[in-house]
């Protein structure tokens, strides 16, 4: 009788620690690291006072990617910095891409007919921190890469395309990063 | 008749477990610094890669963002931060480092290698801290165990391990120009990294340094003498589809004039390829150290040693439960050595060989319940067979964190000099020698044994919010047959004159057991993404006995050369995009064999990127109190324990 009381919560526990099996620690999925550095680029640059919208204005995120722009809504959601949400656009237009903080382009993506390489050419001063996925991005005039590096998320940073801007990269992004140049080709 | 609650139970556990795994990888992301994003393998099968919370011991890791915050100059300064470490300078070149005490600058019990090659030196048991002068911004990452790797590292990890990785090449392509300028130091690196063939990279690196000499305490006998050396390398790396090569080397020299001067080279070469799910890895080494110049109370020695090793694993494809990992080594110790009469080495001439083999299987118990058993087994040709066996588990709870435990077995192996060297030192006339001064002479003991530790772990770690993590470690280390300096009879008087003086013997045994038992806790508190918290507290109690029959003045002694209480913060603050506020504060407790007392000091750092190429840092370093000892000296350890001052430097770190 007694025993049966213990046996069914035992049991139980170890069907539960036999099944529930957790987020795999060791492997995460490509797109939600690139999210998670996105998502934490917004700390470690910083946007000229000029950007410094009223409290309460959201800061934008545009994503031109199909596949990341629902996990960075994701992880975006309920987060603020200086009192300014975060928030994800998708799919911008070409006149409003200056309300944006952060462009995210995807491997093909554009806007308004532009080739990739002519809008960043258009927004090259304007402070925009530009991010892409593609090894070229640098090389095209965006500003981060964030690159798959010996199976690793690793970003590769093209400091002419930021010093035109006055958009200012922290030490510690600076420093975890493969820093290249204009017309220096394929970031490696 | 069941009541209602027990048959619920069951649900209420199960959904519990299944609610805890709905916290998905997105929010476990969110929570990582960028540092530790950039280290995370993505969408990659293998298991093989296991995160700090799984393993089953106590690790610490340093990321390369961790060391560049840090400031420090040299590997023990950056030891320090490391929570459970004790580290101790000594003179401008000596540093004493161990884990779980027996601390001393010949601080034997600590394993230490930098890319997988030993840089434990057997000629005397211990690591020469002014050999291991490393650039610190080519480290990747460097991994702390406190307590024994002996079943995968083999012998000599008897308290613990430091992993030095350096950075691949590909990650330090460009140039780099780093300079480091204080009032006790400074220090030039230049580093250029370029692609090499269509599928490698390498990086070629210069460094130059001085460190000046240390302030004499009140009543010392010996200045301190100021230390400069210089050192040059490369990498390699290169992707060959399944397999990759890396290939490595650098030369050296440390000259501290008139006391010590060491060169030495080294070329590595390690080869591992994936089929499948399984791995092969291969290493090889030839290391040459030479001690040019030694001198320490009266006594001298030269030295070459050239090391050669070559190491397999083989890591098999998950089966079943098993998850197998079988190696085999082999590393011959070639050794010239020379003493300053009328010190000597019996045998000064001398290879020895070391065969080794391991396995480990991890067995999967149950989804949260990971068994790890673990043996090396290695023939050396001073004891012999040694078995260094552990058996690890955890287990992982639904609700979050690891529980841990081990038992495991390690051995430290005797030295060149404690097995074939004799020594005389001489001890000034003092009440205790009857108004004579008098010569000891120590003998080494070709038939010494191994020291042995038992060692039985328990820990447990947890993220109790985003924002907190937790880590505690209780240890008891049993130890015996540890390596004592047994006095013969009682001194003699020899009648020379007109100075007679008395002259006692010494020889080298296995005389003194005892234990060791601690904890250790550290918590990591993020307040925000731009604000890291660190705080650790480590309780160490020595209790050691003499076995019968021994006779060493002070065998008692390292009971008193580790510091019972320590602890620290460290805050790591982004103020602005471009300011960094590092803080590194600590307590450590009296040395009662040195009778140094406790003490609180703190290092700081500000940081300012000055453009995207330019990094400025300024460090202060000591800045409570005055110049303080940080160690003893006795006739062990040998030379004088200086005085450690407060020291300011500015660190540059350009990139083109």
């Amino acid at each position: 009788m007694g025993a049966r009381f213990w046996l069914a919560p035992l049991l139980a526990a170890l069907v539960a620690l036999t099944h529930a099996a957790g987020p795999s620690a060791d492997s995460f999925a490509e797109n939600d690291v690139k999210a998670a550095f996105l998502y934490n680029f917004v700390h470690f640059v910083r946007w000229p006072d000029t950007v410094a919208h009223k409290p309460g204005d959201p800061f934008r995120y545009c994503v031109l990617d199909e596949t990341l722009a629902p996990l960075l809504t994701k992880a975006l959601a309920g987060e603020s910095v200086d009192g300014h949400p975060l928030m994800t656009v998708r799919q911008p237009e070409l006149r409003n891409v200056h309300e944006c903080q952060i462009l995210f382009l995807g491997e093909q993506a554009s806007l308004g007919g532009l080739s990739q390489t002519e809008l960043l050419r258009r927004i090259a001063s304007q402070p925009i921190l530009t991010v892409g996925d593609q090894p070229g991005f640098t090389a095209r005039g965006g500003m981060i890469a964030l690159v798959k590096k010996r199976g690793r998320i690793h970003p590769v940073i093209n400091t002419d395309a930021t010093d035109r801007t006055e958009l200012k990269i922290s030490a510690k992004l600076l420093n975890l990063a493969t820093l290249t140049r204009d017309g220096k080709g394929n970031a490696q | 008749m069941p009541k209602p609650t027990a048959s619920l139970l069951p649900l209420a556990l199960l959904f519990a477990a299944t609610s805890a795994t709905a916290s998905d990888n997105l929010s476990t992301l969110k929570q990582m610094s960028l540092d530790e994003l950039a280290d995370l393998r993505v969408s990659i099968a293998t298991h093989r890669t296991e995160r700090q919370e799984d393993t089953a011991a106590a690790v610490s890791v340093l990321t390369a963002e961790d060391i560049r915050r840090s400031g420090a100059t040299t590997l023990p300064e950056l030891l320090r931060t490391v929570p459970g470490l004790n580290v101790a300078r000594i003179s401008a070149t000596e540093w004493a480092v161990s884990a779980r005490g027996f601390n001393n600058q010949l601080a034997n019990k600590l394993l230490v290698m930098v890319d997988g090659r030993s840089v434990y030196t057997p000629f005397f048991s211990g690591v020469l801290w002014d050999e291991l002068n490393v650039v610190m911004q080519d480290i990747e990452r460097i991994e702390v165990v406190r307590g024994p790797g002996g079943s995968t590292w083999g012998a000599n990890a008897v308290n613990g391990v430091i992993n030095i990785l350096t950075r691949h090449a590909e990650d330090t392509q460009g140039s780099q120009l780093s300079v480091v300028a204080g009032d006790m130091q400074s220090e030039l690196v230049a580093r250029n990294g370029f692609k090499a063939g269509e599928s490698g990279f390498a990086r070629v690196w210069a460094k130059v340094h001085q460190q000046d000499r240390l302030q004499l305490p009140q009543g010392g006998d010996t200045a301190d003498k100021h230390w400069r050396g210089g050192r040059a390398g490369f990498r390699g790396d290169w992707d060959l589809g399944p397999a990759n090569l890396m290939i490595e080397g650098e030369t050296f020299r440390e000259m501290k004039p008139d006391e010590r001067e060491y060169s030495g080279a080294h070329l590595l070469g390690q080869w591992a390829r994936n089929t499948g799910d399984a791995r092969d890895e291969l290493r090889g080494y030839f290391n040459r150290f030479t001690l040019d110049r030694w001198a320490v109370m009266g006594n001298g020695a030269k030295a070459q040693l050239d090391t050669f090793d070559l190491n397999y694993r083989h890591l098999f494809a998950e089966t079943g439960m098993h998850n197998l990992i079988v190696g085999t080594g082999y590393r011959s110790v070639r050794s010239e050595a020379e003493m300053v009469p009328p010190s000597a080495v019996s045998r000064a001439n001398r290879t020895d060989q070391l065969f080794s083999a391991f396995a480990e299987d991890t067995l999967s118990l149950a989804e949260r319940l990971k068994l790890t058993l673990g043996v090396k087994v290695e023939h050396n040709d001073y004891t012999g067979i040694e078995w260094q066996p552990s058996a690890r588990i955890r287990w992982s709870p639904a609700a979050g964190g690891t529980l841990w435990a081990s038992v495991a077995r390690a051995v430290r192996t005797p030295s060149i000099i404690e097995d074939s060297a004799r020594f005389i030192s001489f001890v000034a006339p003092s009440r205790l020698t009857g108004g004579l001064p008098m010569s000891v002479t120590s003998n080494g003991n070709a038939n010494l044994n191994t020291e042995q530790l038992t060692a039985y772990e328990l820990g447990y770690r947890i993220q109790l919010t985003p924002k907190l993590s937790v880590d505690a470690t209780v240890f008891l280390n049993d130890y015996d047959r540890l390596v004592t300096v047994d006095m013969i009879g009682r001194p003699a008087l020899v009648p020379a004159f007109p100075s007679p003086y008395l002259n006692w013997s010494a020889v080298t045994g296995n005389q003194l057991q005892g234990q060791a038992h601690g904890f250790e806790l550290s918590a990591d508190y993020r307040p925000s993404e731009t604000w890291r918290l660190q705080a650790s507290y480590a309780y160490l109690d020595l209790n050691l006995k003499a076995r019968p029959g021994n006779n060493e003045i002070t065998p008692l002694r390292a009971e008193g050369e580790s510091p019972r209480h320590q602890a620290s913060l460290i805050s790591r603050h982004d103020l602005r995009h471009d300011l960094e506020l590092d803080l590194q504060a600590r307590y450590v407790s009296a040395l009662t064999t040195y009778a140094i007392a406790d003490y609180v000091t703190a290092d700081l750092r500000l940081g300012w990127r000055a453009t995207s190429r330019l990094d400025l840092a300024l460090n202060g370093r000591n800045l409570i109190g005055p110049a303080r000892k940080e160690f003893g000296t006795n006739i062990v350890n040998a030379s004088d324990a200086y005085l450690i001052p407060r020291e300011y430097y500015v660190t540059a770190n350009l990139r083109f």
